[in-house]
């Protein structure tokens, strides 16, 4: 939809008496980036589905909508809602990165932020590369990643399940189906680059905390080793392709003739899938897992029975919405759940919310339940046409590192953690450890009853 | 009796809503059950549409059916 691409954002101040926020609980206001509240607003959106189904937040200075209908009918309505600014960075990048990144960040370029007719071609491209076929084989690569992570701490009786398992598998998984090299690998870069080079991503979205000038200066010296990588990488993998995904992406054409991929937009789309793959899967994960771990008699269930390791999955997605939200622009004035939102306003669709709307997921919608009848209708991975494409990778990554922790380390159990640090991002929260051990004989007695 | 132009494996469905969306007058969802149901709209697709909606399905979930 043409139209939508050209509508702007208004910037003029919305009268204070119009700006209804979000409903205090107990008295304490909604401070979305105060620490307790990154990691559990629940009692907060809660109130406000209850009160002020859309609300303003000043912090993304935006309309939040907080009912499960409501986000459906935002999302489902892409003449209604652009998504130009889907993935909101930093109004302006801070110099050092903004030498970088000229034309922005290339996350702006990518297919999070466009709007039909642009993202039609490019959902078309991504979508030649992502069949379905390509992630389902990825499944021994996969399978063979898990063990050799396991294997690598699997004597100590314990790790940093974040650290030395989520991070590591999920960057795997990306840099894997591109084929990409990890140094030493000839003419590879060090794993840690492309870590950094996707949380740095989000570390420059709205949302994320404060940046410093060290930081600043690292981020955009991360930056151009990974840009000047690719500038060598594209053209070369264009003249000698494989069966990869990022292959597929240089060769994809369209039936009609429709161009494919340009470089600027294979290093959104890159970067898009890492910060995707990278930081949100990881999240999952171990989320996931703590989880799981926290409620033994749910982790002996999937011993028992592993073909419920979907539901669980589903309901890990539900519970944690690793991704919370994303932001749309109203294209002309519109009305959602009781609030008049002007054309050019931005709205933010909170799924984290919709994924706890008691409207929809019965019984106590904030316990974690893998039986509940409604698992699979969370609202994680959107819906409609910008449905997150790396949706059956992640689902995927999941059932694969599930599958293969419940048969070798059945004994698997959470260690206290207080002081558990996590990223205090508003939008793309996660755990930075999750320390875990289990009994080293696991393998043995396995070995036994085989 | 053929089957449809297209079919949609109620199994594999996750209901992205992205054939809907892209397809509106051939797929619509079914908010009860969760799932994309195909419309007499999908009869008026070229082979190549078809083709293309198939491709669009994350999960692999729509096939061509036999009419097509």
């Amino acid at each position: 939809m043409a139209e939508s691409q050209q509508v702007g954002v208004r910037s003029d101040t919305i009268p204070v008496s119009e700006r209804l926020t979000c409903p205090m609980v107990e008295g304490v206001p909604y401070r979305p980036v105060a620490e307790e509240q990154v990691r559990d607003p629940h009692p907060w959106l809660e109130a406000a589905r209850r009160e002020r189904p859309v609300f303003f937040l000043e912090e993304l200075n935006a309309w939040v909508v907080t009912r499960y209908d409501d986000v459906l009918t935002v999302v489902r309505n892409t003449k209604l809602f652009s998504s130009r600014r889907a993935n909101q960075f930093i109004e302006v990048l801070p110099g050092a990165v903004a030498d970088v990144y000229p034309n922005g960040h290339p996350g702006l370029h990518g297919l999070v932020n466009s709007d039909p007719p642009v993202h039609t071609r490019m959902r078309k491209l991504a979508n030649i590369a992502f069949v379905p076929a390509a992630v389902a084989d990825m499944e021994p690569v996969l399978r063979r990643r898990a063990n050799e992570l396991i294997d690598a701490f699997f004597e100590r009786g314990t790790c940093d399940f974040m650290k030395e398992y989520s991070e590591v598998f999920a960057l795997r998984a990306i840099t894997d189906l591109g084929n990409i090299p990890i140094s030493p690998q000839s003419g590879g870069l060090p794993l840690e680059s492309w870590e950094e080079w996707a949380r740095d991503a989000s570390r420059l979205q709205q949302g994320a905390p404060p940046l410093n000038s060290d930081l600043e200066q690292q981020i955009a010296d991360r930056a151009r080793v990974v840009l000047a990588w690719l500038k060598e990488f594209f053209p070369a993998r264009r003249a000698d392709p494989g069966g990869d995904i990022i292959s597929r992406a240089i060769l994809a054409e369209t039936d009609d003739g429709e161009a494919s991929f340009s470089d600027a937009e294979l290093v959104g789309l890159l970067n898009g899938l890492l910060t995707a793959g990278h930081t949100t899967s990881a999240a999952f994960m171990s989320f996931m897992l703590q989880s799981v771990l926290s409620d033994r008699a749910i982790w002996e269930s999937l011993i028992d029975d592993p073909t419920r390791i979907d539901a669980a999955i589903e309901e890990a997605l539900r519970f944690w919405t690793p991704l919370r939200g994303m932001r749309r622009i109203a294209v002309e004035d519109v009305e959602i759940g009781g609030q008049p939102i002007r054309a050019g306003e931005e709205v933010f669709v909170s799924y984290h919310s919709a994924n706890r709307d008691g409207a929809v997921f019965s019984g106590d919608p904030d316990a974690f339940d893998i039986d509940r009848p409604e698992v699979t209708r969370h609202l994680t991975f959107g819906k409609g046409t910008h449905f997150c494409i790396g949706a059956p990778l992640a689902r995927l990554e999941a059932k694969v590192t599930f599958e293969t922790l419940l048969e070798r380390m059945p004994s698997l159990g959470l260690v206290r953690d207080d002081e558990q640090p996590w990223e205090l991002h508003m939008r793309i929260p996660r755990p930075n450890r999750l320390l875990v051990e289990w009994d080293v004989h696991d393998a043995a007695l396995q070995g036994v009853e085989a | 009796m053929s089957e449809p132009r297209l079919v949609v494996d109620a199994d594999r469905c996750i209901g992205s809503e992205l054939c809907v969306a892209s397809f509106p007058l051939a797929l619509a969802f079914d908010d009860a059950d969760q799932l994309a149901v195909v419309l007499d709209g999908a009869d008026e697709l070229k082979q190549e549409e078809l083709v293309e909606l198939v491709s669009l399905c994350p999960m692999g979930a729509i096939r061509l059916g036999t009419a097509a």
